[in-house]
C-alpha cells in the first residue's frame, strides 16, 4: 500500500477527476484500504460541495446600462499607457529626451576648473603637482605643449604616484622638483598664508578655492588683476609663478602652493 | 465598432457574437454582456466579497473586452478570456485596497463558531425543515468568511474550480500558469480552508 504522505497531495485532484488513469487507480486503491485517507476524501468532498453551494450574488440592475455609460466616458489610460503609448513615437522621443538630459547633467556637473592631481610626500617642503593633463582651458597650444614637455621631463611628475620613492629620487639627484605654472609661497603656516591669499583674492575681486592637498589653492580672479595678485602675494618669496587665462575670458587662475619651512 | 447594426442574437455562440462585435455590431456586444454578466459579477463578488467592488470590476471587465475585442483571436473560449480579465481586475482591486491598509473582505457577517472541532460540512437535503435551513445558512456564512480570509491566490483557484467549475487546464489558461501549479495550489487551498474550518 502506498504511503499516506504520497497520496495526500493527490486526494484533491482525485475528487476533481483530474488524475491520470493509472495514478487514479493507485490512489483509489489506497483510499479504499486507508481509513484516514478515506475520511480525508469525505471531508474534502463536503468542503467542495459547500463552496459550490455558496449563494451566487445577484447581478445589480442596470448592469448593461452602466457598462454602456462607462463606454461613453473617455478611456482612462494607466500611467504606463500614457507614458509609453503609442510606442512607435513616444518611446524614441522619450529615449532621445533621456539622452539629452543625461548629457546636460554630465556637462553641468563637469568640473569648471582643470583637475589638479597631486602626489605629495609627507615630508615638509616637497610637493609634486601635475597641472592639467588635458588641454588647459584657454591655454595657447604652444604653451600647453611646452608645459606638457616640461611635465614629461620632470622626475617628480613621472613618479608622482609613487609618493615617497619620487621624493627620494629627487633628493638623491640633488634636484628640487620643478613646479611650472604655479606660485610657490613659503610661509610659517599654511593656514596663515591661506587667509592672506583669501583676503587678497577678495580685494582683487576674485576668490580662493582649495584643491587637495590643503596647501594647494586655486585663486580665480579677473585677468587684469593677476599681476597685482602675483606681486602682492609673493613679494620677495616668489619662486615660480604662472597664470593661465580661462576661456571665460575675464577670469584667470593662479595656482598657489604653500611650502612650510622653518 | 463604429458601424451600428442592431441585432438581437439569441441562440448564437459566443464565438459568433465576438465575430459580430469585431465587425461593429453593438447589439452583439450587448448580448455578450447580458449572457455573461451574472458569471462575471459572481466571480468578482466571490473574490472580493464586496458588491460595490465586484460591480465595478465586472463592468470594467466588459469595458475592457469592448475596447480590445479586436485583439481576441479565438485561441481560447470567450468565457476563459472573460475569467482572465475579471480575475486580473479583482486581483488589482484587492491589491489596491491592501496598499491602503484596508481590507474589504471584512464586510461579511462575523463568522459563526462551530461547536466542536469536527468539520461539519454536510449540507442538509432539500426540504430538510427550518432547522436544516438554519444550519445551512450558518454553514454558508462560516464558509464564506473562511474563504474571504484565504490568500487571494487560493481564493482564485477555489472560485474558478468549485464555483465556475473550470477544469485544471482552463484554470491554468486563466491564471497563466502550469496545470501542475493549479493542481498543487487547489490542494493547498482546500487544505488551508479545511484546517481553518476545523480549528476555528
Amino acid at each position: 500500500m502506498s504511503n499516506c504522505r504520497d497520496i495526500e497531495q493527490d486526494l484533491s485532484a482525485l475528487i476533481d477527476g483530474e488524475l491520470p488513469g493509472e495514478r487514479q487507480a493507485e490512489v483509489i486503491e489506497h483510499v479504499d484500504q486507508c481509513p484516514q485517507c478515506s475520511q480525508r476524501v469525505v471531508e474534502l468532498q463536503k468542503l467542495v460541495a459547500g463552496i459550490a453551494a455558496l449563494p451566487a450574488a445577484e447581478t445589480p440592475p442596470q448592469f448593461l446600462a452602466d457598462v454602456r455609460r462607462k463606454l461613453r466616458q473617455p478611456e482612462q489610460s494607466s500611467w504606463v499607457d500614457s507614458l509609453f503609448r503609442p510606442v512607435w513615437w513616444k518611446v524614441p522621443l522619450e529615449a532621445m529626451a533621456l539622452v539629452l538630459v543625461v548629457v546636460g547633467v554630465v556637462v553641468f556637473l563637469r568640473p569648471s576648473r582643470p583637475p589638479v592631481a597631486v602626489a605629495r610626500a609627507e615630508r615638509v617642503g616637497v610637493t609634486a603637482k601635475i597641472l592639467p593633463s588635458t588641454p588647459a582651458e584657454g591655454m595657447a597650444e604652444e604653451k600647453r605643449d611646452s608645459r606638457l614637455a616640461a611635465l614629461d621631463s620632470a622626475p617628480a611628475v613621472r613618479h608622482a604616484t609613487d609618493g615617497q620613492p619620487a621624493v627620494a629620487a629627487l633628493e638623491a639627484s640633488g634636484k628640487r622638483p620643478e613646479l611650472p605654472e604655479s606660485l610657490v609661497i613659503r610661509g610659517d603656516s599654511v593656514v596663515a598664508v591661506r587667509v592672506r591669499m583669501e583676503n587678497l583674492a577678495k580685494d582683487l575681486h576674485g576668490r580662493l578655492e582649495s584643491a587637495a592637498p590643503s596647501n594647494v589653492f586655486m585663486v580665480y580672479l579677473p585677468a587684469t588683476n593677476v599681476a597685482a595678485f602675483r606681486s602682492q602675494a609673493t613679494g620677495a618669496k616668489a619662486a615660480v609663478s604662472y597664470a593661465a587665462s580661462r576661456p571665460a575670458a575675464t577670469e584667470s587662475v593662479v595656482v598657489v602652493e604653500v611650502r612650510v619651512e622653518p | 465598432m463604429e458601424g451600428v447594426v442592431q441585432t438581437e442574437p439569441t441562440e448564437v455562440s459566443d464565438r459568433e457574437l465576438v465575430a459580430r462585435c469585431q465587425q461593429g455590431d453593438e447589439g452583439a456586444f450587448d448580448a455578450l454582456v447580458r449572457r455573461h454578466q451574472a458569471r462575471a459579477f459572481n466571480v468578482a463578488f466571490q473574490l472580493l466579497r464586496d458588491r460595490e467592488d465586484a460591480t465595478e470590476v465586472a463592468q470594467d471587465a466588459f469595458v475592457k473586452i469592448y475596447r480590445s475585442i479586436n485583439e481576441f483571436r479565438g485561441e481560447c473560449e470567450f468565457t476563459t478570456w472573460l475569467h482572465q480579465i475579471v480575475v486580473n481586475l479583482a486581483h488589482n482591486k484587492h491589491r489596491w485596497w491592501q496598499r491602503r491598509g484596508r481590507s474589504k473582505t471584512v464586510s461579511l457577517d462575523a463568522p459563526v463558531e462551530m461547536d466542536d472541532g469536527r468539520l461539519e460540512m454536510q449540507l442538509p437535503a432539500a426540504g430538510g425543515g427550518p432547522d436544516a435551513e438554519a444550519t445551512k445558512a450558518e454553514l454558508v456564512r462560516t464558509l464564506s468568511a473562511k474563504m474571504a480570509a484565504l490568500p487571494g491566490a487560493f481564493r482564485e483557484v477555489l472560485v474558478l474550480r468549485n464555483v465556475e467549475n473550470l477544469s485544471y487546464q482552463e484554470i491554468a489558461v486563466v491564471l497563466k500558469c502550469s496545470v501542475g501549479t493549479v493542481k498543487s495550489r487547489i490542494a493547498r487551498a482546500r487544505e488551508a480552508l479545511r484546517a481553518s474550518m476545523k480549528h476555528e
